[in-house]
């Protein structure tokens, strides 16, 4: 029983010791700073698989739905929010992960209503776990968009469709280029110039601004994110 | 024998409180994180309201177009 007492007490001295030799509290490192500002404020990147095609953070695809999304968040899910211009639905602890804590996966099935089918509407997702970390993406949509474009954005260039979604750092220049002569209507923060008639030069602020091109005949519209910085969560 | 089982009792109690304490202070900043951003939800009505205006916007100025006002291109 003495014995058994000794290295009870042995144990228990090494748990406290080491308990106490551990940092007091390890802040992530998104959180240090962020003093609560907008999700948008940091670079999207909650991985979005829509019917089996892969968007960092944003992207866009075309309705009508429903449509199967997979969101896998760098941020654990004690809570999600999805809105869009008509819903706002809030979810805790989606998925389980280890030890019954909040998991990073969940799989939303998009079923727009008529008024989201109406508009030009995107879903906003915001993912919150409970030690500070945060992780957003946006998924517009696409209608009747058709004049096509190529796109220079954050150092990639490809052919869009109709409806671009762009995001890279503010005050960084993107581009897009069409094959006809296209007159745009873009918001401020934007910072548009005309290169030529058929080359924009955009250079987003800190925030969202968007973009209508026409032909005269087809549109193509485009949603553009001039971030601060990358989430860098130091994990 | 007895004071070191308080003593180590008394570092294990401490310790517990001190966990408590933080546990509480993260939950009152995460609460404090959720209310501050729940406004940004907004963003998607921003987004069609701007889009749509444009839209419009350029339907008008190709109408004017049409109508033999040539309005200069943007930029």
């Amino acid at each position: 029983m003495r014995s058994f007492m000794f290295i009870f007490f042995v144990v228990m001295a090494f748990l406290i010791a080491g308990c106490e030799s551990l940092p007091k509290s390890v802040a992530p490192v998104e959180s240090q700073d962020r003093s609560n500002k907008a999700l948008w404020n940091w670079k999207a990147d909650i991985a979005l698989n829509v019917n089996g095609v892969q968007f960092d953070g944003m992207g866009s695809t075309q309705l009508p739905g429903p449509i199967n999304i997979e969101l896998v968040s760098k941020a654990k899910l004690d809570v999600l929010i999805i809105s869009s211009c008509q819903r706002y639905v809030s979810y805790e602890k989606l998925d389980k992960g280890w030890f019954g804590g909040a998991g990073k996966k969940f799989t939303y099935t998009y079923s727009p209503s008529p008024t989201e089918l109406a508009g030009k509407c995107p879903l906003y997702f915001q993912a919150f776990d409970k030690d500070g970390l945060t992780a957003w993406g946006l998924l517009a949509f696409k209608y009747d968009e058709k004049l096509p474009a190529t796109v220079e954005c954050n150092g990639q260039t490809y052919v869009s469709n109709g409806f671009t979604t762009c995001q890279s750092k503010n005050g960084f220049e993107q581009v897009m280029r069409f094959d006809k002569d296209v007159i745009f209507e873009a918001d401020s923060s934007c910072n548009a110039v005309a290169i030529s008639k058929r080359q924009i030069k955009v250079v987003p602020s800190l925030g969202f601004c968007n973009i209508t091109f026409t032909d005269g005949v087809n549109y193509h519209a485009a949603v553009f994110l001039g971030y601060q910085s990358a989430m860098i969560r130091g994990e | 024998m007895w004071g070191t089982i308080f003593s180590i009792a008394l570092k294990l109690v401490g310790w517990m409180i001190e966990k408590k304490a933080s546990k509480d202070e993260a939950k009152k900043k995460f609460l404090e994180l959720l209310d501050a951003v729940k406004d940004d939800a907004a963003i998607s009505v921003k987004i069609k309201d701007s889009l749509t205006s444009q839209r419009e916007a350029l339907k008008k100025r190709l109408e004017e177009q049409k109508s033999g006002q040539q309005p200069p291109l943007k930029g």
